[in-house]
C-alpha cells in the first residue's frame, strides 16, 4: 500500500533502502579478527566535519560569556569615565587566552576531572569502610583549601588594613595567617564529611542549612556587638565565599554524585548537592570563632602597639596582583589541579585498587584541564584582570576628585554614585556568566535532571543574584553600611524562602552561593573594592564577596517559587494539550 | 473502579533517536514542527563509533540523549525524516534512530477531541485507518 | 511472544510502581529510568521542562492486556497531562 505520507516524503527527500545485513561484519574462518570492531579510517574532510563543531561550539560558548563583559568594561571606561585604554593589544591577547583557556578547562572538566571524581565517589563506599571513606573525604576537604588560589589573594589584601581602625582584623591577617588557613581548611573538611553522611543516609538538606546558618548568624551578632571585632565580619564571610573555586566545586560535586549514586538513599535527583554550601558556611564559623579567641588573648591596644613596632619591617609592599610574570600564573594553575589529581589517583589506584575505564580519554581530559587552567590564568592577568583593575582604579572619578583623572569628578555626586552602583551590577552579571565553577554546576544540574533544569536558566538567575549582591556590596562600602545589618536580614529571608521551597531548588540554590565567587569575579571585585575603599577611606573593602554569595541563594529560590506559583495558576489553562 | 474507562489509541508508532548530548532539543523541535506531540528525553551513555576513532573520539560526546516520540502511523515517516535532517544523522558519529510499531497507547484525551474521533473497531488490531482517531489531540 | 509495556509517568511514580509490582509473577522484568519532557505534563517544575520516570515492563503477550490495564489505572490517566502508557510487541528474546 502506498501511504499519502510516502508520496509527500518522496518529494521532500531522496532516499534508498539498504539491508543492514550487508553492512555488519561476517564470520570469516581465515580471519578470527573479522568480527572485532575495525579502526575507522576517516578522510580529512570527515575529520574536519567532526572537529569543527566540536571545538567551535565550545569556544563560541565561552566567547558569548566573556566578550560582552570585556566590551562592557571597555565602553564604560571610554564613554562614562572618559579614560583611554592602556595597552590594547595585550588586552585582546589576554581576552583570547581567557576564552581559549575556559573552553579547554571546561572540556577537560567534562571529559577528565568530573568522570574521574564520579568514579572515585562511586567506588569509595563499595570498597572502603565508612571511617576510611570519611578520612579520605576530610583530607580532600583540607587539601582543596590549600590549593585554592583565592585564599592567597585574601592574605595579600590583609596588608592594606588600617591597624588603628580594625585592630583584630589586622592581627589575624598578619600574625594568625596559619591558624586562619588551617581553620578554614578544617571547616571545609568538616563540611565534606557532613555532606557525605547526608548523601549516604539521605538526610534532607533543609534542617542542615538551618543548623548551620542560625549559629553563624548568632556568632555574627556577638562579633558585631564588639566594635573592635566588627571589622572581622567582612573577612569571615568572604573566607566562606572564596573556599570553593573552579577546581574544588566540580570535584566535590562529582564525588558527591558518585557517592549518592552508589550508596545514597535520597529520593531527589539532586541529592548529591549540599557540600559546597556547607563548605562555605563552616569556614565562616571557624573564622568568627578564631576572632573571638584572639580577642580573649590580647586587647586592641596591645595589637596597635605591636603593629607599630613591626611596621618598619613590612614597609616594602607585597607584590602587586597584576605585576607577576606569566610563569607564576602557570605555576598557580598547576598548583590548583595537580596535587588534587595526584591525591585522587593515589586513592583510586592504591587505596581502592581500581583502574580507569578509558585511560586515553581521562588522561586527555586531565591534561586539558591543567593546560586550560594555565592559559586561563595567564589570560585573566593580562586580559580581564588588567582591564578590571584599570576601570576599578578610575571608577571613583565618577563622583569625586582623584589624581588619576584630569576631569574628575566627572558627574555630580548623586549621578556618579548611581553610575558606580549600576556599573557594579552589570559587571557582576557579566563576570558570573564567565565563571567556570558555575558552568560546571549548571552542567551537573542539567545532567542530573536529564536536562529538565536548563544550565542557562540556572546561570542567568545566579548571575542576577550575584549582580544585585555586588551592587549592594559596593553600596555598603560607599555609604559605610555595616555588613551585619545587611547580611543578617538577607540570610533570614533566604531561610524563609528555603522553608517554602522544594528540595531540588534548595539543593541547587545554596550550592550556587559557593560557586559564584571564583577566578573571574574575585579579582574584578577586589580591584574595584580596593579602588573605591581607598578613595572613600573605608575601613576595609571586605564584604562584597559575601554579598555576592547571598544574592544567588535568594535569586534561585525565588525563581523556583515563581515557577511553582505561575504553574499552579496557569495549569487549568493548558488542559487542551495531550502528551505524546 | 466503576465509571472509569480507558481509551486505547491504535496505529501508533514509537520513534527512538539517539544523539549526542545537548542535540536533543533541536531534534525535538524539528519533530514538533511537523506535527509530533512531544518527546521524552533521557540521558544515556553510548559507545561504538567513538572508540573506533582513536583520540579523535573525544570529539564525539560519550553522553547521549535518547529521544522517544510517539506518533501516529500517518505522521511517522514525516516526523522520522524531519528528525533525521535536524540531527544531522548523515554525518559521522552524530547518532542513530529507529521506529517500532506499537500495539496501542493509552493516555488522557480531552473529551472534545474524543467526541470528534470516530471509534475504530474495539479489537486491538484495528485495521481501519480513521484519520480522526490518529489525529486525536493532534491540535496543540 | 513477549510484549513490552512502557509508561512515561511523573517523577517518583516509577520507583513506587517498581515496589508495588515486585513479586508479580506475570512480569518478566521491570526497569525504571529518569528523563525529561517538555509537554507531557501540565506542571513543569523547572519552567520549560519537567523530570519524568520511564517504566519499561516485559511480559508474556497473554498477560499484556491485564498489565496494560493495571499500569493505566496506576498512572491515573483520567487526569489531564498525567502521562502515557504504550504497548509494543517484541519478536525474539534470549534469557
Amino acid at each position: 500500500m502506498l501511504r499519502y505520507s510516502s508520496v509527500l516524503r518522496s518529494n521532500a527527500l531522496r532516499h534508498r533502502e539498504i539491508s543492514y545485513n550487508q553492512l555488519t561484519p561476517k564470520p570469516d574462518a581465515d580471519n578470527p579478527e573479522a568480527l572485532k570492531p575495525q579502526k575507522l579510517k576517516l578522510g580529512v574532510r570527515r575529520v574536519m566535519e567532526i572537529l569543527m563543531p566540536y571545538s567551535g561550539v565550545r569556544v563560541f560558548e565561552q566567547m558569548r560569556a566573556v566578550v560582552p563583559l570585556a566590551i562592557y568594561l571597555v565602553l564604560f571606561q571610554l564613554i562614562i569615565l572618559r579614560q583611554p585604554i592602556d595597552s590594547i593589544l595585550l588586552l585582546v591577547g589576554g581576552l583570547t587566552a581567557v576564552i581559549v583557556g575556559l573552553a579547554l578547562f571546561m572540556e577537560g572538566l567534562n571529559v577528565g576531572l568530573m568522570p574521574f571524581g564520579t568514579l572515585i565517589g562511586d567506588k569509595l563506599p563499595r570498597k572502603a569502610s565508612m571511617p576510611v571513606m570519611l578520612i579520605i573525604i576530610a583530607m580532600l576537604g583540607v587539601g582543596v583549601t590549600f590549593a585554592e588560589p583565592a585564599i592567597g589573594a585574601l592574605q595579600a589584601f590583609g596588608a592594606s588594613v588600617d591597624v588603628a581602625r580594625a585592630p583584630y582584623l589586622y592581627e589575624i591577617l598578619n600574625n594568625w595567617t596559619m591558624p586562619l588557613v588551617l581553620l578554614v581548611g578544617a571547616g571545609v573538611g568538616a563540611a565534606a564529611v557532613l555532606g557525605t553522611l547526608r548523601f549516604v543516609y539521605g538526610w534532607s538538606l533543609k534542617p542542615m542549612i538551618y543548623a548551620a546558618v542560625l549559629p553563624t548568624l548568632a556568632l555574627t551578632l556577638v562579633v558585631y556587638a564588639n566594635p573592635d571585632l566588627r571589622a572581622i565580619l567582612g573577612l569571615a564571610w568572604d573566607c566562606g565565599a572564596v573556599t570553593t573555586g573552579p577546581v574544588t566545586v566540580p570535584l566535590v560535586l562529582s564525588l558527591g554524585i558518585g557517592i549518592a549514586n552508589s550508596a545514597g538513599k535520597g529520593d531527589s535527583s539532586l541529592s548529591g548537592f549540599g557540600v559546597v554550601t556547607l563548605a562555605s558556611l563552616f569556614p565562616i564559623l571557624a573564622v568568627l570563632g578564631l576572632s573571638l579567641f584572639v580577642s580573649t588573648q590580647m586587647s586592641a591596644e596591645e595589637i596597635v602597639v605591636a603593629a607599630a613596632a613591626a611596621s618598619a619591617n613590612v614597609s616594602d609592599a607585597p607584590v602587586g596582583l597584576w605585576e607577576q610574570s606569566p610563569l607564576q600564573e602557570i605555576a598557580l594553575g598547576v598548583r590548583a589541579i595537580a596535587p588534587l589529581v595526584l591525591f585522587l589517583m593515589f586513592v583510586l589506584f592504591v587505596v581502592l585498587r581500581e583502574g580507569l575505564a578509558n585511560k586515553l580519554f581521562t588522561g586527555y581530559g586531565l591534561v586539558l584541564s591543567i593546560v586550560g587552567m594555565c592559559v586561563f590564568n595567564v589570560g585573566l592577568t593580562y586580559g580581564l584582570g588588567a582591564i578590571g583593575a584599570q576601570t576599578g582604579t578610575v571608577l571613583p572619578a565618577a563622583f569625586m576628585a582623584i589624581d588619576l583623572s584630569a576631569v574628575s569628578p566627572i558627574y555630580s555626586a548623586m549621578l556618579g554614585l548611581t553610575l558606580v552602583i549600576l556599573f557594579a551590577w552589570f559587571m557582576g552579571f557579566g563576570a558570573t556568566l564567565a565563571e567556570p565553577a558555575l558552568n560546571a554546576l549548571g552542567l551537573t544540574v542539567q545532567n542530573l535532571t536529564n536536562g529538565a533544569f536548563k544550565k542557562s536558566m540556572l546561570m542567568y538567575s545566579v548571575a542576577i543574584g550575584v549582580a544585585c549582591g555586588i551592587a549592594l556590596g559596593i553600596a555598603k562600602i560607599l555609604f559605610e553600611i555595616d555588613l551585619a545589618t545587611l547580611l543578617i536580614p538577607l540570610y533570614l529571608f533566604a531561610l524563609l524562602l528555603t522553608f517554602f521551597s522544594t528540595e531540588e531548588f534548595v539543593n541547587v540554590a545554596w550550592d550556587s552561593a559557593g560557586v559564584t565567587t571564583g577566578p573571574v569575579t574575585v579579582p574584578l571585585v577586589l580591584a574595584m573594592g580596593l579602588g573605591l575603599g581607598n578613595a572613600v577611606g573605608a575601613v576595609e573593602g571586605f564584604g562584597i564577596l559575601s554579598m555576592a554569595s547571598i544574592g544567588p541563594i535568594i535569586a534561585v529560590l525565588s525563581m523556583g517559587l515563581i515557577i511553582r506559583f505561575r504553574q499552579s495558576r496557569g495549569a487549568p489553562a493548558t488542559t487542551q494539550t495531550k502528551g505524546g | 473502579m466503576a465509571g472509569r474507562q480507558i481509551t486505547y489509541l491504535t496505529d501508533a508508532q514509537m520513534i527512538t533517536c539517539i544523539v549526542q548530548a545537548s542535540q536533543a532539543d533541536k531534534v525535538v523541535k524539528a519533530a514538533q514542527d511537523v506535527g509530533a506531540q512531544g518527546a521524552t528525553i533521557t540521558y544515556a551513555r553510548g559507545t561504538g563509533v567513538r572508540e573506533r576513532m582513536g583520540l579523535l573520539g573525544v570529539a564525539i560526546d560519550e553522553q547521549k540523549e535518547m529521544i522517544r516520540i510517539i506518533v501516529s502511523q500517518e505522521q511517522a515517516d514525516r516526523v522520522f525524516e524531519a528528525m533525521y535532517l535536524a540531527g544531522d544523522l548523515d554525518k559521522p558519529g552524530m547518532g542513530i534512530m529507529f521506529m517500532n510499531d506499537l500495539d496501542r497507547i493509552a493516555t488522557y484525551i480531552p473529551d472534545e477531541v474524543l467526541n470528534d474521533a470516530k471509534q475504530t473497531k474495539p479489537t486491538r488490531k484495528a485495521s481501519s485507518k480513521s484519520k480522526t482517531t490518529k489525529k486525536a489531540g493532534a491540535k496543540k | 511472544m513477549i510484549t513490552e509495556i512502557g509508561a512515561f509517568l511523573h517523577k517518583g511514580t516509577g520507583s513506587k510502581l517498581l515496589a508495588e509490582l515486585e513479586g508479580d509473577k506475570r512480569i518478566l522484568g521491570i526497569y525504571v529510568e529518569a528523563g525529561r519532557t517538555e509537554d507531557l505534563f501540565a506542571f513543569r517544575e523547572f519552567g520549560s521542562a519537567s523530570e519524568n520516570d520511564i517504566v519499561t515492563i516485559l511480559a508474556e503477550a497473554k498477560n499484556a492486556d491485564a498489565i496494560f490495564k493495571l499500569i493505566s489505572e496506576k498512572a491515573d490517566l483520567t487526569e489531564p497531562q498525567s502521562g502515557l502508557v504504550y504497548q509494543m510487541p517484541l519478536h525474539k528474546r534470549a534469557s
